[in-house]
């Protein structure tokens, strides 16, 4: 029955295949899509329906007949609570995001949904690989249709971004399949994911690699996620994508990278080479918080505020990673799914404004609760959400992560207080732009100068079949994403309880014993 | 003066075969510079005769006659092109084909 | 007269097991004939010659197909003159799809354009290049490697400048062959030497005597100059740098299904040659490090060589605008990468070469030639629809090539991918295992590693230009109408490399099992005096 496992990929992978392969262009394709990612998102159900919550066991599946002997290569796949979470946050994103496309992609739709789908699929498999080659497989193969879907469909930047995002993320994979490779070669069951990492861990002959192993993983890790040197990709790409390019980007594709961080970097480091990064990766992270958050401020444009504001956020996930005990990981792993529910939903509702008024600009729209009070609610919504205001979602992973980094060995009460400092100014340049948008007097490209005049139609001659507040397809789109919001904002035990084991292994195995015990106590 | 030993060929070859090299480095009328390869090939049919005869094997001298078939094939493939291209520029010097970028 | 028989012995007529294994060269010479003759029975003779080529080609292919692995057909024939193995047979089996693969790309490129008449010499001089490459991969004796070099050289010269004229075809080809007779000559020098240091032209027994006996210092010295000679020679051919520089000229001048034939099937015999003969020696010597000579040296060397050559190429193609002169830049790195594996010389760490001769270089070698070939082939039948179309080699002239035509912009985009080596195409699978390879021997290897990972990130950078051009530069040009035949070629190829990825399983145990050397071991070894057929008496 972990035939699951597989199906996970192989659906959207064929759906993939076929849309493109669909005789003509127009809505059948975009159908497709969508049925096919709800498939996908069944399938998601049904794998965690199998999962045993209780023990945590992985579900694994072997395809025995795929195995290469030379290379040691197996197709492995399996997923434990952490990869689960992640794989679910990745199927239902999808088909929301492609549900939000139907009004905005008219060009070449054939392409554009069969692209979506091949992501889809790259995405989960990357979740649920358990051959470090795989991995690798599924990690690359999620840049050639981010390629295309940020180039073809994105803004008036968008070859740049595109080539840029492109360049900087394949630039430091390779480092990664270089660590991959040597893994691969020393370790007894070759690519085994699982096996690898227990034999770099127990093997005295890796000491030394460890440290460069880690290395090359950052690397490749540190691009996608993206930590403050390397992040200039992010803010272009974001902007430049269509607003369910940007809605995979931030939810699920930045994902990968702490994801590597949390299921091979940290693993394979030893205490040594961890304990001299972790200051070195933690200043970059409180670096990146500070900076992504002044940054955002300045912004005019909405969706570069609120991509900057990924760049600040992402900081706090890998503050939790990195503050290397318990409570630390496991905010960082929640501050993943909630990041990608809540800045994909601040994408969603940012492109919905977009395709509207065909501007994302600050000072050309004000008072969108007068005609738009759904929306208005819903961006509200999201807003406190990523401001991580008590009740949402975003507030438990953002305390969990502080408090990861003020309890922390290798971190300390510095970061912790810069880190808090990051939360203000994310609240400021966040409320600063709510409050701009949603109130004030009604101000809109074509309503310019019209204070006060609330039942103005201003979206009539723009989004001709759009309705002037967001209509049922968007409110469909938007109320999972709430639900989400609201649950896990009162009770995120729910994710929390059942990633706790694997957070603790890995933590566990960082830490020497003499401190695992102290803070057990 | 004693017996001519095969360092004797030796030297001749390496000397005949720097010859052909430095003339090709240095030389631009393309006829000559064909010529310098033919050198340079001499001087190999002269080591090979002189190691054959030095191992007392015949290997050396078949490598000799094959060596020179070659060195012809070369040289009428190579004036076959130089007259094409006389034609085009009516002359020989080798820098003035330099339309291709290197 | 009979005493004159009796001095020189009988002639040596070679028998029907000797003559079976090397049945797809028998077939080419077949062929070539064929198509020379053709002119005398049909008039429109260019298309015929095509088709019978392709004939031969095919008949070719399928008598090597047919040729088992048996005990008799595996090991040296012609008295040690060519060797036959399973590394030679599929190099065999790979340069005559290749071939098969080109002369189809003719149909669809110069069919239309080639002066009737031209074809028999044109076809025939492609057979002849090509049985000089195939032979490449059989040779065990140093005359042999001479003729088989110059075999596939003087062909491809007269292909490079086929086009007569065409006058950068033929200045292309007056540099090819100026540069390639000097360092044919500097490589028969060096062979010379070798020769005269051991006695025999027997590349097997050259080991062997090798780890036998001390030469002294002069000896070091000229055998420094004889491998250096060999070097340089098949430098050339595989266009490592730095005899690199006839490649982009050769590559624009001459017609472009003569370039896709160069880059491919010429670099990929100089490289299997390479790997023959230096295994072939370094078996000799044990793959010790300090045996005999210094082993690690050589390997240190070919594996600069190497890691300079994909740089120089990779680095050359960032600027570079043209088509043919991008992929001939993309062509010296991929050389590049190669020559990286053949490096592996010395047993570092790993066994390299197994007891019954399988080498990992070799499996590497091969593999990555088994892609490489469709991802050239591919590219270049891309480019040269284009050209047909367009008139024009120039990048910039494929934009809004998915629009203008979707299925040649989705094969090149394929194409580019794979060369890049991004998964989900072959390429990708090409890499690591080259890769993977590498670090299997550890030690200084790692370094290679390093420098192809670095070298993938460069080249992403030409590769995906194309890419972004075709897809995201929008253009007013109208539609292409693209020559159905050369699109289903493309087609195939860009298949080929996604079945390959997906094939990887049954592609890796081919390559792995094929990758066997025939090596004379020890007890095998007779005295070169007898093996050699060209070896008289003893003065």
């Amino acid at each position: 029955m972990t035939a699951a496992l597989l199906l996970l990929i192989l659906v959207p992978a064929i759906g993939a295949a076929a849309c493109a392969l669909l005789p003509k262009q127009g809505a059948a394709a975009r159908t497709w899509a969508f049925a096919v990612s709800v498939i996908d998102l069944l399938l998601g159900v049904c794998l965690s329906a199998q999962f045993d919550w209780k023990t945590g066991t992985e579900l694994t599946w072997f395809g025995s007949s795929f195995y290469i002997e030379n290379l040691q290569f197996g197709l492995k796949l399996g997923c434990d609570s952490i990869s689960l979470w992640l794989v679910l946050l990745t199927v239902l994103l999808t088909p929301l995001a492609i549900l939000a496309s139907f009004a905005s992609i008219k060009d070449r739709q054939k392409e554009y949904y069969a692209w979506m789908l091949a992501l889809l699929a790259a995405m989960n498999g990357v979740f649920v690989a358990r051959d470090l080659l795989l991995f690798y497989i599924f990690f690359e193969l999620t840049l050639i249709p981010m390629f295309f879907i940020i180039g073809i469909w994105g803004g008036p930047e968008r070859r740049y971004a595109a080539g840029k995002f492109f360049l900087f993320t394949f630039a430091g994979s390779v480092f990664t399949l270089a660590g991959i490779i040597y893994i691969g070669l020393m370790a007894p069951r070759g690519f085994d994911l699982n096996a690898a990492v227990q034999f770099v861990q127990h093997n005295p002959e890796m000491a030394r690699a460890r440290f460069w192993l880690l290395l090359a993983f950052l690397a490749g890790f540190a691009v996608k996620v993206p930590l403050f040197p390397v992040h200039t990709w992010l803010p272009l790409a974001h902007t430049e994508a269509p607003t369910a390019g940007s809605v995979i980007l931030a939810g699920v594709l930045l994902k990968l990278g702490t994801y590597g961080l949390l299921k091979l970097a940290l693993p394979i480091a030893s205490p040594d080479a961890i304990g001299l990064f972790a200051p070195y990766i933690g200043t970059l992270c409180v670096i990146g918080v500070i900076y992504g958050a002044l940054v955002a401020w300045v912004q005019q444009d909405i969706k570069k505020l609120v991509a900057y504001s990924s760049v600040s956020h992402l900081g706090f996930c890998v503050l939790g990673l990195f503050a290397l005990n318990t409570i630390g990981v496991q905010g960082s792993v929640l501050y993943m799914i909630n990041h990608g529910l809540s800045t994909g939903a601040m994408f969603l509702v940012v492109g919905m404004i977009y395709e509207r008024y065909h501007t994302r600009d600050i000072n050309r729209l004000s008072g969108l609760a007068r005609v738009m009070p759904k929306l208005a609610f819903f961006f509200i919504l999201f807003t406190l959400s990523s401001i991580g205001l008590p009740g949402t979602n975003g507030f438990v992973s953002e305390f969990l992560t502080i408090l990861g980094a003020f309890t922390s060995t290798h971190l300390g009460v510095s970061y912790g207080a810069f880190a808090a400092l990051g939360v203000i100014l994310g609240a400021i340049y966040m409320l600063h732009m709510a409050a701009r948008i949603i109130w004030g007097p009604l101000k809109t490209p074509d309503h310019d100068d019209s204070h006060g005049q609330g039942d103005a139609e201003p979206a009539t001659q723009h989004g001709s079949e759009l309705p002037t507040d967001i209509g049922a397809r968007e409110v469909g789109i938007l109320v999972p994403l709430a639900l989400c919001v609201l649950i896990l904002g009162v009770y995120p035990n729910v994710i929390l309880n059942s990633i706790q084991k694997p957070a603790q292994a890995i933590t566990q195995a960082i830490n020497p014993p003499a401190q695992a015990v102290a803070e057990a106590r | 003066m004693t017996q001519l030993a095969l360092q004797h060929y030796l030297a001749v070859g390496a000397i005949l075969f720097a010859i052909g090299l430095i003339g090709f480095m240095t030389r631009r009328n393309l006829i000559v510079m064909f010529l310098c390869t033919e050198l340079m090939f001499q001087g190999v049919a002269i080591n090979l005769i002189a190691f054959g005869r030095f191992w007392g094997n015949l290997a050396g001298q078949a490598f000799v006659i094959f060596v020179l078939v070659i060195a012809a094939a070369e040289a009428s493939l190579a004036l076959g092109l130089v007259v094409l291209l006389f034609r085009q520029r009516n002359t020989l010097d080798a820098d003035a084909w330099r339309d291709l970028k290197g | 007269m009979t005493h004159l028989l009796a001095a020189i012995g009988l002639p040596y007529i070679p028998g029907w097991d000797e003559l079976r294994p090397f049945a797809a060269d028998l077939w080419l010479i077949v062929t070539i004939v064929a198509v020379l003759i053709t002119p005398f029975f049909i008039t429109r003779s260019n298309i015929a010659c095509a088709l019978v080529a392709l004939a031969g080609v095919t008949l070719a292919f399928l008598s090597q197909l047919l040729v088992r692995n048996s005990p008799h057909v595996i090991g040296e024939h012609f008295r040690g003159l060519l060797v036959m193995d399973q590394f030679a047979m599929l190099w065999k089996l790979l340069l005559l799809l290749f071939v098969a693969g080109v002369i189809l790309m003719w149909f669809t490129t110069t069919a239309s354009n080639m002066h009737e008449g031209d074809g028999p010499e044109f076809f025939a001089l492609l057979l002849s290049a090509t049985l000089g490459m195939s032979l490449m991969a059989s040779t065990s004796n140093l005359l042999m490697l001479v003729l088989s070099v110059e075999m596939a050289s003087l062909p491809s010269y007269v292909l490079a400048g086929f086009r007569k004229t065409h006058r950068i075809g033929a200045e292309a080809s007056l540099k090819y062959v100026l540069f390639g007779a000097v360092t044919s000559a500097v490589m028969i020098y060096g062979l010379s030497f070798l020769y005269g240091l051991y006695g025999t032209l027997q590349v097997g027994a050259i080991g062997h005597a090798m780890a036998a006996g001390a030469i002294g210092v002069g000896g070091n010295a000229l055998l420094a100059v004889a491998l250096l000679g060999l070097i340089v020679g098949i430098g050339f051919k595989v266009s490592a740098v730095p005899f690199h520089f006839w490649c982009p000229d050769v590559f624009e001048g001459a017609s472009i299904e003569v370039t896709t034939f160069l880059s491919v099937a010429s670099k990929g015999a100089a490289l299997v040659l390479l790997i023959r003969v230096l295994t072939t020696i370094a078996a000799g010597l044990g793959f010790a490090p300090h045996a005999g000579m210094s082993l690690a040296a050589l390997a240190g060397v070919i594996g600069v060589m190497g890691a300079v050559t994909c740089t120089v190429g990779n680095l050359g193609a960032l600027v570079q605008t043209n088509i043919k002169r991008l992929l001939a830049y993309s062509s010296i790195a991929h050389a590049g990468y190669m020559l990286c594996a053949v490096s592996l010389l010395v047993r570092h760490k790993a066994t390299i070469v197994g007891e019954d001769g399988n080498s990992i270089a070799a499996q590497a070698i091969l593999l990555y030639l088994a892609v490489y070939l469709f991802m050239n082939l591919g590219a270049f039948t891309v480019a040269a629809l284009i050209y047909r179309q367009t008139g024009s080699e120039d990048i910039t002239h494929y934009a809004g090539l998915s629009r203008r035509s979707p299925l040649a912009a989705a094969c090149m985009t394929v194409f580019m991918f794979s060369l890049i080596g991004l998964p989900p195409f072959a390429g990708f699978v090409a890499k690591f295992n080259l890769m993977w390879v590498l670090g299997t021997n550890g030690g200084w290897w790692w370094a290679l590693v390093a420098v192809i990972g670095l070298n993938t990130i460069f080249s992403l950078y030409y590769y995906v230009r194309v890419v972004k051009i075709m897809y995201l530069t929008p253009s007013d040009a109208p539609a292409l109408n693209v020559n159905p035949l050369g699109l289903g070629l493309a087609v195939a190829c860009a298949a080929a490399l996604v079945l390959l990825f997906i094939g990887l399983a049954p592609l890796s145990r081919v390559t792995t099992n094929y990758g066997k050397l025939y090596l004379t071991s020890q007890t095998q070894q007779q005295p070169a005096q007898s093996t050699a057929m060209i070896t008289g008496e003893r003065r």
